[in-house]
């Protein structure tokens, strides 16, 4: 295996991403697209792992951080869903350079990752296959639980909320931006985010789908991802029994473990 | 014109570790490296991406600064056996990755002859910095943000090794919740810490601090960290201790070390610094707050790493 850093241009700013390949022919080119913030922080491990185990088993692997997050160029508050969509566009058209033989790709995304990279295979017609773990499915639900963080720093720091959720919104518009566990969510790009739906960007994607659900086994696929299965396309739930990497947890989760395995199992069969 | 590179170099055992190298211009390069040891979980760009705003205003300064991952995390090689988030930090507090950070020096000053070094980094990248410059004297001085003085407990026995300072602010903390509906609800249903209660309003920690040997600590103070900290500032090495305000390390600090080695410390006492930042969290999460981190930690650095 072989395992390559090196920093992508995109818009004149830096991209750093890391290719990951098998010593052999690559079967299929993966890009691996990590979530929000300290989500992606908590994740990052599993995520090498993963990309390792990928490896493994004969596929090569784009993972990168997108502007604004990681070791690559621009400030938090200058990132949005459209930089995040030009970053995708830059690494797939990178991974394809590189693998000449990879004409369409997958994309494995966690959380918000997943959403942006439905939102990318929605737009294009080079993705074949789409696995989403525990995706973020509407934006507006996720970008208020993002200002719920800055009340609950709040309360943390002062015993109180100083400012409430509208106070927040107010200071969005007016061009400041709120701080969320340290990242600067500007009005741009939490409107951006609030605007998401996955079942519409689902509609558009011709390739298949793998939704991956964290849970016990037999529990029952959650509302919103069955809601995604009825929307037409070729969209499958699974249900693993997989703890949450991407938070702080008492357990030390160095590999994501329970989605890993029916993930790879499935880009190799589907 | 500052750059940032990729990097990467093996350790002792021959893993990979991956990492990012800031390079001063040239023609205000102070000829030392700032180590921004990892924290360990959050990797080598640290909570929010900390490690990069810490990075880009000291390499301004005319420093190198070296990130990197330790092995079995980030993107490195190698793999951790832990299965507990807690056995893996009092693993990085028991010294566990010391030889990777002289593995990182070994390869800085193979490559650019750096053979100063300034130690820095938060909570586990402290620590870390904190044993390898007891070993290891190319580091000539320490600037350590959160550094822990104790090990990490079970969450279910948080309330055992408490000091006199953290039950004084629980105190406070239970007085003020007298007349709030929701915390006697919590109260009454069985899921307040009574003994943490009963401790606060009596004040009588598990564990009190005039331990007759305070060498050999039976709380769940690091047994590393007095010998560590005390040989460096014997070497003439300085050090400075950034502490966040609403966490409760600096409280550690006082009562597990400084209280209990006040013999040893005296005529030591110009050699470090100790400092907090009123009502910042453990990460520095704030804006304000990494602003004062910065204003003191570049205060000290050119005081004690001039321009040439």
């Amino acid at each position: 295996m072989t395992e390559e850093a090196s920093f992508l241009e995109v818009s004149g700013q830096r991209l750093f991403a890391v290719f990951c390949r098998p010593l052999g022919q690559v079967q299929r080119g993966v890009v691996l697209c990590h979530p929000l913030g300290e989500e992606k922080l908590w994740a990052h491990r599993a995520l090498v792992t993963f990309s390792r185990e990928l490896v493994a088993r004969g596929f090569g692997v784009i993972r990168f951080d997108f502007r604004g997050e990681g070791d690559s160029d621009c400030d938090f508050q200058d990132s949005s869903v459209e930089t995040r969509l030009e970053d995708i566009t830059a690494v797939v058209a990178a991974l394809k350079e590189r693998e000449p033989s990879c004409s369409d790709v997958s994309m494995v995304g966690l959380r918000f990752g997943a959403t942006m990279a439905t939102l990318y295979a929605a737009r294009r017609n080079d993705v074949r296959q789409l696995v989403l773990w525990d995706p973020i499915v509407d934006g507006a639900a996720y970008a208020q639980s993002l200002l719920r963080i800055n009340l609950a720093s709040q309360l943390a720091a002062y015993k109180k909320v100083v400012e409430g959720r509208d106070k927040l919104m107010e200071r969005m518009t007016r061009g400041e931006a709120v701080n969320i566990e340290g990242y600067a969510l500007t009005e741009s790009f939490f409107s951006g985010i609030s605007s998401l739906r996955v079942i519409e960007a689902l509609r558009s994607f011709r390739g298949k789908t793998l939704i991956v659900q964290p849970g016990n086994e037999g529990s029952p696929v959650r509302p919103e991802f069955s809601e995604l299965t009825k929307g037409g396309g070729n969209i499958i739930v699974s249900v693993v029994a997989g703890q949450p990497f991407w938070k702080e947890t008492k357990a030390f989760l160095p590999r994501a473990d329970g989605f890993a395995v029916p993930t790879i199992d499935w880009l190799e069969s589907a | 014109m500052n750059t940032v590179s990729s990097v990467s170099f093996a350790n002792r055992q021959g893993l990979r570790l991956d990492g990012m190298l800031h390079e001063p211009d040239p023609s205000s390069a102070r000829g030392v490296c700032v180590l921004l040891l990892s924290p360990g979980i959050k990797g080598r760009v640290g909570p929010h991406r900390l490690y990069l705003k810490i990075a880009d205003r000291f390499v301004s300064m005319g420093f190198h600064v070296l990130r990197f991952d330790y092995h079995g995390l980030g993107d490195s090689e190698g793999s951790l056996s832990e299965n507990v988030m807690a056995d893996v930090y009092n693993s990085i507090q028991s010294g566990r990755y010391v030889e990777d950070t002289r593995s990182a020096m070994d390869w800085l000053e193979n490559l650019r002859g750096i053979n100063r070094f300034v130690a820095s980094g938060l909570c586990g990248g402290a620590i870390s910095g904190l044993l390898t410059a007891q070993l290891d004297d190319r580091i000539r001085s320490l600037l350590a943000l959160g550094m822990p003085v104790a090990l990490e407990g079970n969450p279910e026995d948080w309330g055992r090794h408490l000091t006199t300072g953290q039950l004084g602010s629980l105190r406070k903390g239970y007085l003020r919740n007298i007349v709030h509906f929701d915390a006697w609800v919590r109260f009454l249903t069985g899921r307040s810490s009574y003994t943490v209660i009963w401790k606060s309003l009596t004040r009588r920690p598990e564990h009190r601090d005039d331990v007759k040997t305070p060498d050999a600590p039976t709380d769940n103070t690091n047994p590393r960290f007095a010998p560590a900290f005390l040989s460096v500032l014997k070497s003439g090495r300085p050090i400075i201790l950034i502490f966040s305000g609403a966490d409760r390390l600096q409280w550690e600090f006082e009562e597990k070390f400084v209280e209990r080695h006040q013999d040893q410390l005296r005529g030591l006492r110009s050699l470090f610094e100790v400092h907090k930042i009123e009502k910042a969290n453990h990460v520095l999460s704030d804006p304000d707050w990494i602003a004062q981190m910065l204003t003191l930690s570049t205060q000290w650095l050119d005081k004690n790493h001039p321009p040439r």
